[in-house]
């Protein structure tokens, strides 16, 4: 017999009542310490970086004319001819603003519903690092874009419907970051039992880099003397507080054992857990399937102007990038080891691996297959040493630029110091003093491919105007060096390039034009590379972001 | 009771379909007043799926793998590209043969009644549904070689779904008849379901075998995932339906409709509808009128529910995101206690007519849809919110109103009727215009995006007084003809100063470029030059069927077709586009924009280059495509409009006596052939596309669709 079912309507509200059982509540979620960290976790998370670090960081090292790629859109960065809709663009806007979102969550949704054994300090910790990261984040952006919207809180702007906002002035970006940074360097415990988190120290460093840049800018009526005095001190506490630089291996600094080691500052955390999960450098990089599987990184390589840097000696050279003749024992294991050659072919005869135009590939980075490295890559881009974003070595040479302060080289014994200790890991000799541009061509050595050098020469943009800095990109850091230029066989002399000669540099030779039978003519950026354009995926949806820039603070607009 | 098998390979090599399914129904009559009946069914279905459609699924690699590359190599192993510096490196044989990929489906369901008439007037109706169902999805990626493409790690996905369903309905039903004239019944009841499902994912790499695809004690553990969740919906309903000397007819229904995915505050909705109807062709005007045989005229008024969206989006979850350091933990997204019913209205006239002894018959509806609240997740740019995976999505809201307004011809009608032959043909017409009415605010814009690598990121729009997902982008007038072409017009791709087109082969405009139109007339060419260039929502759709019939044979002819809608051929893009020079391309490409030297003897800098004759306006090419060529432009922009035979078939009916003497009821034989011919000037494989995902955002974009197979049947059906 049936069974009549009705219900009243307060059953029945009841039974339209369903609290999800397979994930927690934000609400009632955040009662323990553990909980609230499992939060700010998600901040040194590959996947919340990955638009960043995968699709758009090293476009970074293409425009300082580091990595040579010309390939389509990606290769626009190598022109400098990027455009508003070059979609590597919108992937470095969502990707860094994706961070602020969630730093932003933690500090204006995740603190107010915080109970249980939750403390004070708990939160002050919390939201230390959700700061720390904020506010590195509009740094980078300001560095990028000069002049972007600042996000404080994302909830509040969606719940008031403001979604369309101005961009604010690249100087009041910088007092926003720098806010930011202040309260993390206040609020960060002195140390902390994770080694990947930020503390006090690490903060401090971030907050180096933030003074030397903002003290380079002579047009913003800041007190640059103090602000790099700000920079020498923090850069020297951590230097102070920190193993020794020369004590740390940096052969293997890119590879996962080095993984939040002591050269690592803040670093973005990757595993094999899947697409987005990981660092996707090994197979974007890698050379050819002999080194890493899936790989296409067969056309892109270390500039001719980028191997000119390098002295003989520099045991960075090798462990940057591969040329003909390195062994990496630590490569295809299976094969005994992998020797870099030009061309390298296989037992009959055919081509394996051909040679590019730059006569290289990149090492950085570069771990193998899985039965190179303990399986610490996967078959999704994903391999498992971290991505820096700051490390000592940067620290180091932060240092020295802010010791030299607004002259243009320095003598000082302490920076002389720290600024040998770099050259002295790296086996080349020592200096007894300094310039500008000498420790921006060592920040070039140091830090090729981690997408620091564009931030340098910005630097030296703000501080000795466009042309200065065009000349360093145009001139290949004062090697003469086009990036126009590159090194292919010398058909003259050689109408026969093949597999008795083609691993042999004597049949090479250097050109940078079309006459000469280069594939471009000499490549100059003009100023309007400096400032990468709004992405057109958000300034179509956002009206005021063509709008002129506005002091976030309610100063006088620019 | 009844059961079927079926088998089929599909149009794409390595993917296979089978099916089995049983059914058992029920009806009983146990006495005078009481029915119960009910019909069990199980499905079983198992079948091998390819990655086809995306751009990195097997048509599209089909379509960009370099034609010099062969399948298999002279050793009989997959082959690929011998340089993997590009895209395409994908062999596409090997592509959709080696990914084991299989997803097998179960499912019971079942319905039952119970009917019991009571008192004079009243009957009492419970019914009962469920549905049980378990998928489990397998996928294997093996270790692989294509040339210099190679994969070292094996991996595998195990996934399985388990869902439960129910439903209850019951009423109660009265009516009743007074002087014959007055038709009176009168329903109320309530409903109730509730749908529960959970699930488990499974990965696992470095097998040791590349054939055996068992979750088993082998490989090693990548991760793992698991959900459950449900949801239940109640309703309270009444009805009237009164019906006055069978000419005037009136039904008026409410219902009150409660969600769980809704808050506390929401969770309720109710909709009132109310339809009545003239018989005119009853009047007693028209009792004379011999060859009228109906003449009936409708009006409605109805307001409907919708609740399709997520589970408890009212709400904040969390979601964990993997790291090497365990999970994290971020919201999934920001919380809307306010969100509530979606609900449309619609108002509808209508008009029945049939005459000449119903041989012809016209039906034709005409309608106005009002919805509002309309559940959509909001948009905001991306440095104020996302609504990727794996990030804090912005919150589900009650975000505008749309008004659709169309009407509906059905033409039925059989005009000659012979002995021997006869023809009958039926004609259907639908147009309907679709419009944004309302978002959140009046300037506000929703774009839609094709992958995130493309230049194509605000290709459809939502934007009041428009139709729904219309194509943005920008209008281009031509290529350049020579250097003075460039100069003077408006700055496409600059970098100079004083700011103007930079004239450079490489990283510049050059001769064969696209010129694109200054909209706003600033001398820049800009996102402000973007306007929108097509309407993927067609004009008129239609179908036509004509049946001839000869004695025992019979001849049936159908055919469909739609007017207007535009499409995005973003496959074109891929193949025509020179954007890789690795990518395999189409033939038109060969008549490309070309320079030409002015003065054969001269140099070949600009000022003694034109644009050769001959193209076919396809533009130069250009590696680094500084000029923005590919940008989302009309030149990707289709009409859609075609007309398909959608089949033909020819049956031969054995005459009675034949069929009788081989004790059978009847037998005949019949030649199908379905999908015969498209006329239409779309370039791609099928104008008919449709909307990715159900969205209305991106609606006719062609990422290489799955083209629909042409099917001959031949096929024989006796009765005994």
């Amino acid at each position: 017999m049936a069974m009549v079912v009705g219900c009243s309507l307060a059953s029945c509200n009841d039974f339209l009542t369903i609290d999800p059982i397979d994930k927690p509540v934000l609400e009632t979620y955040y009662t323990s310490p553990e909980a609230l960290r499992s939060t700010t976790l998600a901040l040194y998370a590959s996947k919340t970086w990955s638009n960043f670090h995968m699709n758009f960081q090293w476009k970074l090292d293409m425009i300082n004319g580091d990595i040579y790629y010309t390939y389509a859109d990606e290769g626009q960065w190598y022109f400098g001819s990027y455009t508003s809709v070059n979609p590597y663009l919108n992937e470095g806007w969502k990707g860094l603003y994706n961070v602020i979102l969630e730093a932003n969550s933690i500090i204006n949704d995740i603190v107010p519903v915080c109970s249980g054994t939750i403390t004070s300090t708990d939160i002050d910790h919390a939201i230390g690092e959700a700061r720390a990261f904020r506010g590195y984040c509009h740094y980078m952006l300001a560095e990028v874009w000069h002049d972007v919207p600042v996000i404080e809180n994302n909830t509040a702007l969606i719940s008031a419907g403001i979604l369309d906002v101005p961009r604010n002035t690249q100087e009041s970006v910088y007092r926003f970051a720098m806010e930011d940074l202040d309260a993390a360097v206040e609020l960060l415990p002195e140390t902390d039992t994770d080694a990947y988190r930020l503390d006090k120290r690490k903060a401090r460093a971030l907050r180096a880099k933030l003074a030397v840049t903002m003290a380079a800018h002579k047009d913003y009526g800041y007190d640059r003397d103090a602000l790099y005095a700000k920079a020498a001190e923090d850069a020297l506490f951590v230097i102070e507080n920190t193993q020794a630089l020369t004590q740390i291996d940096f052969s293997t600094l890119f590879d996962v054992e080095s993984n939040n080691g002591p050269e690592s500052i803040l670093a973005i955390q990757c595993g094999v857990l899947g697409y987005s999960y990981g660092n996707a450098r090994n197979v974007a990089w890698s050379r050819s399937s002999v080194i890493a599987d899936q790989t296409w990184g067969a056309g892109k390589g270390p500039t001719l102007s980028l191997q000119a840097m390098y002295d003989r000696n520099d045991k960075r050279r090798q462990w940057t990038y591969m040329t003909n003749g390195d062994f990496y024992p630590m490569l295809n294991r299976a094969g005994g080891g992998y020797t870099y050659q030009y061309v390298s072919r296989d037992d009959s005869g055919d081509v394996l691996e051909d040679r590019n135009e730059m006569l290289a590939h990149i090492k950085k980075y570069i771990i193998g297959k899985g039965a190179d490295c303990d399986g610490n890559v996967g078959i999704n881009q994903d391999a498992a040493n971290n991505i820096y974003l700051m490390r000592l070595a940067d620290v180091y040479l932060t240092y020295v630029e802010a010791k030299m302060g607004t002259a243009i080289s320095t003598s000082d014994a302490t920076a002389l110091k720290y600024y040998n200790m770099v050259r002295q890991r790296a086996g080349v000799s020592e200096a007894s003093s300094v310039t500008f541009i000498e420790l921006l061509k060592e920040r070039r050595r140091e830090l090729a491919f981690e997408s620091q050098t564009w931030y340098d020469t910005q630097r030296l943009r703000y501080r000795e105007g466009d042309e200065a800095a065009l000349a360093i990109l145009n001139n290949g850091y004062e090697t003469g060096r086009n990036r126009s230029a590159m090194i292919i066989p010398d058909w003259e002399k050689y109408p026969t390039v093949d597999a008795s000669n083609e691993n042999n540099l004597d049949i090479y030779h250097i050109v940078d034009n079309m006459a000469d039978g280069g594939q471009y003519d000499p490549i100059y950026l003009s100023a309007s590379a400096f400032i990468a354009p709004i992405p057109a995926a958000v300034s179509s949806s956002s009206p005021m972001l063509s709008q002129p820039a506005v002091d976030y603070y309610g100063g006088n607009a620019e | 009771m009844s059961g079927g098998w079926m088998q089929q390979d599909g149009t794409i090599i390595g993917s296979d379909f089978s099916r089995f399914n049983a059914r058992f129904n029920l009806d009983n009559n146990f006495t005078q007043w009481l029915k119960v009946g009910g019909a069990l069914a199980y499905t079983r279905t198992d079948e091998t799926i390819t990655r086809n459609d995306g751009s990195d699924g097997v048509i599209m690699q089909a379509m960009t793998m370099m034609p010099s590359v062969p399948v298999r190599d002279f050793d009989g192993n997959w082959a690929g590209p011998n340089t993997v510096n590009g895209a395409s490196t994908w062999n596409p044989v090997a592509l959709a043969l080696m990914t084991n990929n299989t997803l097998l489906r179960q499912k019971i369901n079942g319905n039952f009644y119970l009917n019991v008439d009571f008192l004079k007037h009243f009957s009492f109706r419970a019914e009962y549904a469920f549905d049980a169902s378990q998928n489990q999805n397998k996928s294997f990626i093996p270790r692989y070689q294509f040339g210099l493409v190679s994969n070292d790690i094996n991996q595998m996905m195990q996934r399985e779904d388990h869902n439960w369903y129910w439903m209850q309905k019951d009423f109660i039903t009265y009516r009743q008849t007074f002087n014959e004239l007055h038709d009176l019944t009168a329903m109320v009841g309530f409903e109730a379901s509730k749908g529960k499902w959970n699930g488990t994912q499974f990965i696992k790499n470095n097998f040791t075998s590349d054939n055996i695809f068992i979750m088993g004690a082998d490989g090693d553990f990548v991760s793992n995932t698991g959900w459950a969740d449900a949801n239940s919906t109640a309703s309270y309903f009444a009805r009237v339906n009164y019906g006055f000397d069978n000419r005037y007819l009136i039904t008026a229904t409410v219902r009150r409709d409660g969600s769980s995915k809704f808050g506390p505050k929401n969770k309720w909705g109710t909709f009132p509808s109310v339809a009545v109807a003239w018989r005119i062709v009853q009047e007693k005007f028209l009792q004379d009128v011999n060859w009228l045989s109906n003449l009936k005229l409708r009006l409605g008024y109805g307001k409907v529910g919708n609740s399709n969206i997520n589970t408890y989006l009212y709400g904040s979850t969390l979601q964990t995101i993997l790291t090497p350091m365990g999970s994290a933990y971020i919201p999934s997204n920001l919380s809307n206690p306010n969100l509530k019913w979606e609900a449309s209205e619609q108002y509808n006239v209508g008009l029945d007519f049939a005459a000449f002894n119903n041989r012809l018959d016209i039906t034709i509806d005409g309608y106005l849809k009002q919805t509002d609240d309309l559940l959509m997740q909001t948009f905001v740019p991306a440095h104020i919110g996302s609504n990727s995976w794996g990030e804090i999505n912005t919150p589900y809201a009650n975000i505008g109103k749309t008004r659709n307004t169309g009407i509906d011809v059905q033409i039925n009608a059989r005009p000659v009727i012979t002995r021997n032959f006869s023809w009958t043909s039926a004609l259907s017409l639908s147009h309907n215009k679709n419009k944004i009415v309302a978002l959140n605010d009046d300037s506000q814009r929703i774009y839609g995006n094709v992958d995130w690598y493309a230049p194509f990121q605000t290709v459809t729009m939502f934007a009041v007084g428009q139709p729904m997902g219309v194509f943005y982008g920008y209008e281009t007038e031509g290529l350049f003809q020579n250097e003075a072409d460039i100069v003077g017009h408006a700055t496409q791709t600059g970098g100079s100063t004083p700011y103007a087109n930079k004239i450079d082969k490489v990283s510049g405009a050059w001769i064969g470029d696209l010129k694109f139109v200054d909209q706003n007339g600033d001398g820049v060419i800009d996102d402000a030059d973007q306007k929108i260039i097509g309407d993927p929502n067609p004009d008129l759709t239609f179908g036509f069927t004509n049946t001839f019939s000869y004695k025992n044979f019979e001849l049936n002819v159908g055919l469909t077709g739609q007017i207007g809608g535009d499409v995005l051929n973003w496959s074109r893009y891929r193949i025509e586009g020179l954007s890789s020079i690795w990518d395999n391309q189409a033939v038109s490409v060969l008549n490309r924009a070309q320079s030409e030297k002015i003065d054969p003897a001269g140099g070949d800098e600009i000022s003694n280059l034109q644009l050769a004759k001959g193209h076919n306006g396809i533009p130069r090419f250009s590696n680094l495509d500084s000029n923005g060529n590919q940008r989302m432009s009309d030149r990707w922009i289709e009409d859609g409009s075609y007309l398909r035979i959608q089949n033909i078939s020819l049956t031969y009916n054995l005459p009675e006596k034949w069929a009788k003497k081989a004790f059978m009821q009847s037998a005949r034989i019949y030649f199908n052939v379905q999908n015969v011919y498209t006329f239409t000037k779309y370039s791609g494989y099928d104008p008919e596309i449709g909307a990715y995902n159900q969205s209305s955002l991106l609606q006719n974009i062609d990422r290489g669709r799955y083209p629909t197979p042409r099917t001959y049947t031949i096929g024989l059906n006796l009765s005994f």
